[in-house]
């Protein structure tokens, strides 16, 4: 049977162990082996990059306003949603990394984007996690920071290229401002946190640093200009100095934002909002302190440096030894049980449950993006939920070549080992045991 | 009633294999304490409360407002001040009738415009932000003798606001499979050995029961059609003889920082799904039922008082709280109006706070629960023994 280390490495740090995986695993290693950029990336994705994307949404969206062409629009955009959560999920499935393919779960989530709104940002959420997200996961954190500002689902979702500066050449002559929603949640959620020490004076500077971040083509003040992922546009960028934390900003066009990330990214809060939200999805809900300095100091003392950071968290003892549980979120639910059961392909019409149980991919309804505790996700409809689910798993899936008891000891840390198998022996076949295995809370814990 | 008997059925089944029914304290079936409801619908997000109960007649209006300036024959005017919005307007009959009570200039203790900081006031009904801190709901259920299944959230799993120690039911669409009794039971031993998830399992069985009697639909619905399907079954659920009393709702989408519009808009049609809603709720219940019925519809803070450049506002301060229901005493708007010209805005910038939303809830909570000042103050919203409720808000 695996060592209690084994299967947390697995489950807490992975995502969900595989018949037969934890024996083979000497969980330090083969975690520290994972904290490589190569282990982030998508395997064998034939997905468009953002400047196909972007084409295509430019091409779509001039294609003349008819019925037919927004109803078009629209289904392209879906389409495109759907192929981006297949290739997701699967690489999930079939990933042998899945500690850093947790770590991108993580970031992704931090970053939010939601394809719940705007067409655009449903047709790019899944780019922007490959493009903007991905390939940092172990670079610096405030490279993360920027490639997510400057891409065009971020600068969409939170109304970035609508913001005009007051008193730019084009926002003196149009009736157009401010909008103040990027700057404050590039603080509030991204880096400092919502006690980082900003006030209301530092949104609005940052709001007028950040004018003339827009994408390339695609809103109507740049809609001649050539299709690109970014483009800093002077004619709306708001003229002269600012002060951002009590820090002078001189006048210098899109070097002000690069400035202003750097200012923020260095900032002590920031180190520890990051180290907060990091420990509590690795350790506990409520994150123990001496874990969090831990982190924080790493981030400070390495420039934010995440394959630093990365394998920080995996030297936290804590994680193997507490007796705090996480729950387990819907995502993380269903490609536990892929993974279990060896799936490396999951049907598409399965994912459509991701709804009914409030975490479909990229599609938080907030900016904070989805909670990560179990206060968030274990109430008693989403419990109903899951054992449907688990039901229905059982009942098509091929049963895994093991007596499902062993099966358990492999996949699961349970509460008491003895009274589990009891459950499971006392079923009337292995579909059966296999579906209260899934049901079960051990398996809702990670 | 069938529901007491299905409760029963469950404490044996519970209790089969003779395991720990001792976990079970925190679970009781008891008839529901009292005959009143509450529903407290949060809108996430923000609304624009200067959008929804329209101050049409101040003075600075129409220049403070810009673009975003309704005119009065867009309005259904409930005073020489106020109009409600376009998307408002079906509740004008109720309005008339007296069970509909618009209040302005309503904010949280705390100011803040990051919405999850005020949400999280709002919800736990605290004087500063306290991430894990129980909700002002489940504080009111343990004032009200602390049973199961009598508080309920409907459509997203369990807001902050109804967090905490007594057991609360949840329902959202989606599912509604029956499971077969013996991988039932089986089960329900496994989660009662699991301190964590015993009790939401356990109260998740009991729903499992009433939701299959009751016959809801579990269909995925989307927009307006959700807004009103979730509504429905609120009224189901309340109207149940032995069922949940106060109920938690919640809608997204509020955040208007572009392209609010005026009548027809986004936002304006955010309203009329949630006027529509209302009404559908109002529909589910019966006369005798809807006497007894209080909805509060409360956000977490108003919106900038001009317009930004995207012709949408940024996050403000006070907003607008609606009550509805037939023991509102309503047919007005409730305001100390603080104006609209500059000099009389928060920060200069946002409609100037002259009530706190706790003012309006302990109101509701004395005259509808006949929970005492005492109460309200140590238990159900601590920290607030300085001011009581506003009373003459219910009838």
């Amino acid at each position: 049977m695996p060592d209690t280390e084994q299967i947390r490495a697995l489950n807490r740090f992975g995502l969900g162990a595989r018949p037969g995986e934890a024996l083979d695993i000497d969980p330090i290693p083969w975690l520290r082996t994972q904290v490589s950029p190569r282990a982030a990336k998508m395997a064998n994705s034939n997905l468009e990059t953002t400047q196909q994307l972007l084409e295509r949404i430019v091409a779509a969206k001039t294609a003349g306003n008819s019925d037919a062409n927004r109803r078009k629009y629209r289904e392209q955009a879906t389409d495109q949603m759907k192929r981006e959560v297949a290739a997701v999920v699967n690489h999930g499935l079939r990933t042998d990394h899945p500690f850093a393919e947790r770590l991108v779960r993580f970031w992704s989530n931090h970053f939010t984007v939601s394809a719940e709104g705007e067409l655009e940002v449903r047709y790019l959420a899944g780019v922007y996690e490959r493009e903007a997200i991905r390939p940092h996961v172990f670079g610096k954190f405030e490279d993360m920071v920027l490639a997510t500002a400057r891409h065009p689902a971020m600068l969409v979702y939170l109304d970035q290229v609508r913001s005009v500066g007051p008193k730019s050449r084009i926002g003196g002559r149009r009736k157009s401002g401010l909008n103040e929603n990027y700057a404050r949640e590039l603080m509030e959620l991204h880096t400092l946190g919502v006690d980082g020490g900003y006030d209301q004076g530092d949104v609005e500077e940052l709001a007028k640093i950040l004018t003339g971040w827009t994408v390339g083509g695609l809103v109507r003040r740049t809609s001649k200009s050539k299709i690109t992922p970014f483009r800093f546009e002077p004619s709306i960028h708001e003229p002269g100095s600012k002060r951002l934390l009590g820090k002078k900003i001189a006048e210098s066009g899109e070097n002000e934002g690069l400035e202003a990330i750097r200012l923020l990214v260095r900032q002590p809060a920031t180190s520890r909002y990051v180290a907060t939200k990091l420990v509590r999805h690795f350790v506990a809900d409520d994150p123990p302190e001496k874990d969090v300095e831990t982190i924080a100091g790493v981030f400070r003392d390495t420039g934010g440096d995440l394959a630093q950071v990365s394998l920080a968290l995996i030297n936290l003892r804590s994680a193997f030894t507490t007796d705090a549980r996480k729950f387990r979120t819907p995502q993380e639910f269903i490609l536990a049980i892929g993974r279990a059961l060896n799936v490396r392909d999951v049907p598409r019409n399965s994912l459509s449950v991701l709804r009914p149980l409030r975490q479909p991919y990229w599609g938080a309804l907030s900016p904070a993006g989805y909670g990560d505790t179990a206060q968030d996700w274990a109430d008693p409809d989403a419990l109903l939920k899951r054992t449907e689910l688990a039901r229905a798993v059982a009942q098509t899936a091929r049963n895994p070549r093991m007596d499902i008891g062993t099966l358990a000891d492999q996949v699961v840390e349970a509460h008491d080992p003895r009274i589990l198998n009891q459950a499971l022996a006392s079923q009337r076949n292995a579909s059966d045991a296999l579906a209260l295995l899934l049901a079960s809370p051990d398996f809702q814990w990670r | 009633m069938t529901h007491l008997i299905t409760r029963r059925k469950f404490i044996e089944s519970a209790c089969w294999g003779g395991v720990a029914a001792s976990v079970l304290p925190t679970v009781s079936f008891a008839k529901a304490p009292t005959d009143r409801r509450l529903v407290f619908v949060l809108l996430r997000g923000a609304m624009d409360g200067l959008h929804a109960v329209v101050p049409v007649g101040d003075r600075a209006y129409a220049a403070t407002r810009g673009r975003l300036a309704y005119s009065r024959s867009d309005l259904s005017m409930i005073d020489d001040t106020f109009g409600l919005a376009p998307g408002l307007s079906p509740l004008m009959a109720d309005m008339k009738r007296g069970e509909l009570l618009a209040i302005q200039g309503v904010a949280i203790p705390y100011r803040t415009r990051s919405h999850f900081d005020a949400q999280s006031i709002l919800e736990t009904g605290m004087n500063k932000p306290v991430g894990s801190a129980t909700g002002w709901l489940n504080r009111t259920l343990a004032a009200l003798g602390g049973e199961t299944g009598v508080g309920i959230a409907v459509g997203g799993g369990l807001p902050q606001s109804m967090q905490g120690s007594v057991p609360v039911s949840t329902w959202a669409p989606g599912g509604g499979k029956d499971g077969e009794q013996d991988f039932a039971d089986v089960l329900a031993q496994l989660y009662q050995n699991d301190g964590d998830l015993g009790a939401p399992y356990a109260v998740a069985q009991i729903m499992q029961e009433q939701v299959k009697e009751m016959g809801m639909d579990g269909r995925h619905r989307q927009g307006s059609a959700r807004v009103n399907q979730l509504f429905g079954a609120t009224a189901k659920f309340l109207s149940e003889p032995d069922g949940p009393r106060i109920a938690a709702m919640e809608f997204s989408g509020w955040d208007t920082h572009a392209n609010q519009g005026l009548a027809g808009g986004a936002l304006d049609r955010n309203l009329a799904n949630l006027a529509k809603g209302l009404q559908t709720f109002k529909q589910g219940m019966s006369q005798a039922d809807w006497d007894k019925t209080v909805v509060v519809v409360a956000t977490e803070f108003g919106r900038t008082a001009a317009a930004n450049g995207n012709n949408g506002t940024d996050h403000g301060t006070a907003g607008a709280t609606l009550l509805y229901g037939g023991a509102v005493r309503g047919g007005r708007v409730f305001a100390d109006w603080p104006g609209l010209a500059k000099s009389q805005l928060y920060e200069g910038r946002d409609l100037k706070p002259t009530l706190d939303t706790r003012q309006i809830l302990k109101g509701v909570l004395a005259e509808h629960y006949d929970l005492t000042q005492r109460t309200l103050d140590k238990k159900v919203f601590p920290g607030s023994d300085g001011f009581a409720g506003i009373s003459g808000i219910l009838t």
